[in-house]
């Protein structure tokens, strides 16, 4: 199957601004980093919003959207992402608005975050689930709706770390958030190996390339996020970014790469109308 | 209800008649199909070769995953036929119905924005009188139609006075339950599970 473009960036930038706002709630209720939590949440809810309009340029026209978004109550994969989009994108301007004029008190400003940060990481995993479906047997593993969420954690915890860099946060902070990035590379590696041993692939040097980078890219994740933990230099966290954008990447590339169907009838017949592999 | 195409492959013949009068019906577009036939093998070595022609279309799942998975409920298995069609007023072009068809018989019409695939010409056959135009132009009568439900009809009689064993349907990748039927005989060639 063909890589449809505008679904890859919307998993990814969507699910990447959900953990980005699972970052900045683990720093709100550690009581760190206000500022790179006030820049974090603008850049999550930007990812939010690109990603979205990612997914709109997939449809026949962007317009299509507002019947998608009328027909919530089908609880389809489409629906389902939709849904914790808006819900966590909506949050997250709700947090913003509250640090950016200083609203709210510590308390309610965490429980926002909190919540923000819990589904945005409900929105990484559902972003997968859509494509766990029985016509798709490379699809057709959980293990593919937990590797999204894992790619995206990764990705997240490293912008995060990047915007943490760049806000100038003390550097022992910032050692200690690495922490956060080792947890979320290696749920990000153990969830794409999941993937790569459950999917039905029938051919892998098909995917070889694609399962390579992102397999590579999660190594390099936690490579890059442990060096931090052990001695924070400002170019860990943009070296684990790169990393951590190559797992999402390779992981959705191949995905798409495995869908072939169950049968496809009318690609077999494009591509010649006589099925002679038996 | 369960309307739905039998089809003999005893007697398809692979002419594509089939093929040109759904694409004729329902103007479908240049490069787009609503069905195919497809040649299965030769197999074997000679002189022990057999090979059989396979129409594809929309098999009319009874637990269709193209509906489910439609978000917009414009994919819909008719309560009243057990047709699966689509409400082209409604799709979106999202195509999530067809990476969810197991058998990849759906189509994209480019110029409409909207995913189609085989009605068993419902404007024909609504009435209950009518005949898919594959059906209608098959010159080997390898095609039935009907009710599988109804016992009067030609679908539900071919396969009744088929042999248990020649009676077989695509593979089912989990719960889809394709209603389609193809007759093969041994006589004729072996069925290939295509999976």
């Amino acid at each position: 199957m063909a890589i449809q473009w505008p679904l890859v960036l919307f998993s990814l930038l969507a699910g990447s601004g959900g953990a980005v706002m699972a970052c900045v709630a683990i720093s709100e209720f550690r009581g760190v980093f206000e500022k790179t939590n006030r820049s974090a949440s603008c850049i999550a809810l930007v990812l939010m919003a690109v990603g979205g309009f990612a997914s709109m340029v997939h449809l026949a026209h962007p317009q299509n959207v507002m019947a998608a978004v009328a027909n919530l109550g089908s609880f389809s994969g489409i629906s389902l992402e939709l849904i914790f989009l808006a819900a966590t994108g909506g949050t997250t301007l709700v947090y913003g608005v509250m640090v950016f004029r200083n609203m709210a008190g510590v308390t309610l400003r965490r429980a926002v975050a909190g919540v923000a940060g819990l589904l945005g990481v409900i929105l990484g995993y559902v972003c997968g689930h859509g494509y766990v479906i029985e016509a798709q047997p490379g699809w057709d593993t959980e293990t593919l709706a937990f590797a999204y969420l894992g790619t995206s954690l990764a990705l997240g915890a490293f912008i995060y770390l990047v915007v943490g860099a760049m806000r100038h946060e003390p550097t022992e902070e910032k050692q200690a958030f690495s922490m956060v990035a080792i947890g979320a590379s290696a749920i990000c590696l153990i969830t794409v190996i999941a993937y790569l041993l459950a999917c039905d692939v029938d051919s892998v040097s098909e995917v070889a390339l694609a399962a390579g980078v992102a397999l590579l890219g999660s190594v390099g994740a936690l490579v890059f996020s442990v060096l931090m933990k052990k001695r924070f230099q400002g170019v860990l966290p943009w070296a684990g970014l790169v990393c951590a954008l190559a797992a999402g990447l390779g992981l959705r590339i191949m995905m798409w790469q495995l869908g072939t169907g169950f049968i496809d009838f009318f690609g077999l017949a494009a591509a010649s109308p006589v099925i002679l592999n038996l | 209800m369960a309307r739905a195409l039998v089809i003999d492959l005893n007697r398809c013949t692979g002419c594509d008649a089939c093929q040109v009068s759904c694409k004729m019906e329902n103007g479908i577009g240049l490069g787009d199909y609503w069905n195919r036939v497809i040649a299965v093998g030769p197999t074997g070595t000679h002189p022990n070769i057999e090979m059989y022609w396979l129409p594809v279309q929309c098999q009319q799942c009874e637990n269709p995953e193209c509906v489910a998975v439609c978000p917009t409920g414009a994919s819909y298995r008719d309560p009243d036929t057990g047709v699966v069609l689509v409400n082209k007023e409604k799709c979106i072009g999202c195509q999530y119905c067809m990476m969810a068809c197991p058998y990849g018989v759906r189509s994209f019409n480019r110029k409409e924005g909207v995913v189609e695939k085989c009605t068993l010409c419902s404007h024909l056959t609504a009435d209950g009188l009518g005949l898919p135009a594959c059906v209608e132009v098959c010159c080997t009568g390898a095609r039935f139609f009907g009710d599988l439900d109804d016992p009067e009809s030609a679908a539900a009689q071919a396969v009744a006075a088929a042999d248990p064993q020649d009676i077989h349907a695509l593979p089912d990748p989990g719960n889809a339950k394709p209603v389609t039927r193809y007759l093969l005989s041994e006589h004729i060639a072996t069925w290939k599970e295509l999976r």
